[in-house]
């Protein structure tokens, strides 16, 4: 009876109001009030523009900074500084990084071939008398012509990136050099390079700045969605594998800032209680013990500095899954070591039973964080999110240097701050 | 409209253009009103709603898949802003408006006369928390888990609000049908004193005493 009544109620509203009507009539008052809206947020576009860009850019950074950090004796010329676009004004070629490979090979063939090299090669440029294998004068003659130069040229007349070696870049019409400059354009190498292409104008060579940028903007990038998040936890800590762990704990505050649909950056500091116990094999030390501990006791403080990307894979309804990976920097608050002897002996000769260091070690960049994250949305405010994660070391960490492993699962509470906003 | 001048007004609204942007908005006016103003409380923050969801169209129409009608995805953003417009103002209304279950009549509700505008008032009349509730489901076909999930509320409590707003409808309706047969029956009496009254006053006095108590 009452379900028939209900039935026979929504009947009406149904059938009277789900097909709307088109005789609203238009109100003029309505439509200036949302071009008011539409030309507001021109000014806020600037800040989510360049948000994920600046966010992107870091973590570029990192990655370059570790590609340098890792990259091999063959590439590496402490000659000369890196990044410059280098012009010799007798032959107006072009040669840069960007081009290194290619002309590695032709220039070294030019080495052996122009007798100019090969006299230099032969005798000192300066005192005339023949260098030794492999002194500098060498090194350098080789240096600089391994990137192009058919001529060594002292460090202090090292032509730099100016106007003038612009002019000359712009002057030369052959193609090959058209080549490198619109890939160093198209790479986004050197800005200032692009804008003096652009404004050359030159033949053939067209650079779209930003180009790159506006495309990513149109599809991937969206108004950021900020949130702060408090984590708390309890982590498992090992010397190079899981064996043998020591359990601690970690408190933390993340904030978080979603680029994307599915690309969330997000960075903070967490503070890390992270015993562990080790072999003292494990253990760099400069200091000699006359008899060697066995093992080391350790209690690190560390505050950890990451910078994290998660990608999104499931987001249905309140609850969301990703994954991400990182960087994370650590600061040692304090470490305290104990180091545990054979029978208790102690060293003999006043070895350390318990060495403590404060404030000292640092490393930027020196663990790479993995990590997988559900999260369910309590509110529209609030959500709760369970994260187990692993932190694996690119450095040795504390006084000892050693391959510190963590792993646990974080608890946390995330605040989304953009419902401080009205959407 | 034809299908080819819808197609026309799109592709300028994708590059932005202000007129384009502004034919579209008074072409499917009265179709987007129509469905906040059952979501709203007055016209109004209906048409604060509507502009909310033709903002969302204007900055989002290049993700508009043009193999669907257009006017179901435009009827769909509307929803999702009076949805959107409802958390934003939950905290607001939610301990205002909600009420407590009343007695609400035994008698039936026999076949009426009650026009659109009829009964898109009693909708209005509603608090926000059971109007929504009741669109959902009624009139737009969701589940209770799936107005749960859009609310971040349960679905007993979806349940719930559409139970009392059915209730607070059902008695509008009966005051109605009432109000019309007292009118049918007043011997050359037949007028009515015209005062001006607040609305919130007008849904107190039916809630609390009914209209001719």
């Amino acid at each position: 009876m009452k379900e028939e009544q209900d039935k026979i109620l929504d009947d009406l509203f149904k059938k009277g109001l789900q097909e709307p009507i088109d005789s609203e009539l238009f109100d003029e008052a309505h439509w200036l009030a949302l071009e008011q809206m539409l030309d507001k947020p021109k000014k806020k576009r600037g800040i989510v523009f360049w948000l994920p860009i600046l966010s992107t850019a870091a973590v570029l950074l990192v990655i370059f900074g570790l590609w340098l950090l890792n990259r091999g004796p063959v590439h590496t010329n402490n000659n000369k500084p890196r990044g410059y676009t280098l012009t010799h004004p007798k032959n107006n070629g072009v040669n840069t990084h960007a081009l290194h490979d290619a002309t590695v090979k032709k220039s070294q063939t030019q080495l052996a071939q122009t007798p100019a090299n090969a006299l230099a090669l032969a005798r000192h440029p300066f005192t005339g008398k023949q260098p030794e294998a492999g002194s500098t004068s060498q090194k350098r003659l080789i240096s600089n012509n391994r990137i192009g130069e058919q001529y060594p040229l002292p460090e202090n007349k090292m032509p730099a990136f100016s106007h003038d070696t612009a002019e000359l870049l712009t002057s030369n019409q052959d193609v090959s050099v058209k080549n490198g400059i619109e890939n160093l354009s198209s790479a986004g190498a050197s800005p200032g390079l692009n804008a003096i292409i652009k404004a050359r104008n030159l033949d053939g060579v067209k650079s779209k700045p930003g180009s790159l940028i506006k495309k990513s903007n149109q599809g991937l990038f969206k108004h950021p969605v900020y949130a702060l998040t408090f984590l708390g936890g309890s982590n498992l800590n090992g010397v190079n594998s899981f064996q043998q762990t020591s359990t601690g704990s970690s408190y933390g505050l993340l904030f978080s800032a979603g680029v994307s649909n599915k690309l969330t950056i997000s960075t903070g500091a967490s503070y890390y209680v992270a015993p562990y116990n080790t072999a003292f094999g494990n253990y760099h030390t400069e200091f000699y013990f006359a008899s060697e501990p066995l093992t080391v006791d350790a209690n690190c403080r560390v505050l950890d500095i990451p910078v994290n990307l998660d990608y999104q894979l499931y987001n249905k309804h309140r609850n969301r899954f990703s994954i991400g990976t990182g960087l994370s920097s650590y600061i040692m608050l304090r470490e305290n070591y104990t180091f545990l002897f054979a029978d208790n002996y102690y060293g003999g000769t006043g070895a350390p039973i318990d060495y403590t260091v404060k404030h000292t070690n640092k490393y930027f960049f020196g663990v790479a964080n993995f990590q997988a994250t559900y999260e369910r949305q309590i509110n529209y405010k609030f959500g709760i999110s369970v994260q187990p994660y692993l932190k694996l070391p690119l450095t040795g960490i504390g006084a000892g240097s050693v391959g510190l492993q963590t792993t646990g699962i974080a608890v946390g509470v995330k605040w989304n701050l953009n419902s401080l906003s009205k959407p | 409209m034809g299908e080819e001048e819808l197609r026309h007004l799109i592709q300028g609204c994708v590059k932005q253009d202000r007129k384009c942007q502004k034919m579209l908005y008074k072409a499917f006016y009265g179709f987007s009103m129509s469905i906040c103003l059952r979501y709203a409380r007055d016209r109004d923050e209906a048409a604060e709603i509507m502009n909310q969801g033709f903002f969302k169209i204007f900055t989002n129409i290049e993700r508009y898949d043009p193999e669907r009608p257009f006017k179901a995805w435009l009827g769909k953003i509307m929803t999702n802003a009076s949805i959107d417009h409802y958390r934003a103002n939950l905290k607001i209304t939610y301990s205002d408006e909600l009420e407590k279950a009343e007695h609400i009549s035994d008698r039936e509700i026999a076949n009426t006369n009650l026009n659109y505008k009829d009964l898109l008032d009693m909708v209005q009349l509603l608090p926000q928390a059971y109007r929504t509730a009741f669109n959902l489901f009624v009139i737009d076909g969701y589940s209770h888990d799936e107005i749960g999930a859009m609310l971040n509320i349960s679905p007993g409590t979806s349940k719930s609000n559409l139970h009392k707003a059915r209730q607070k409808l059902k008695q509008m309706i009966l005051d109605a049908e009432a109000s019309a047969s007292q009118n049918k029956y007043k011997g050359g009496n037949d007028y009515a004193y015209i005062t001006a009254i607040d609305k919130t006053d007008f849904v107190s006095t039916i809630f609390n005493n009914g209209i001719w108590k």
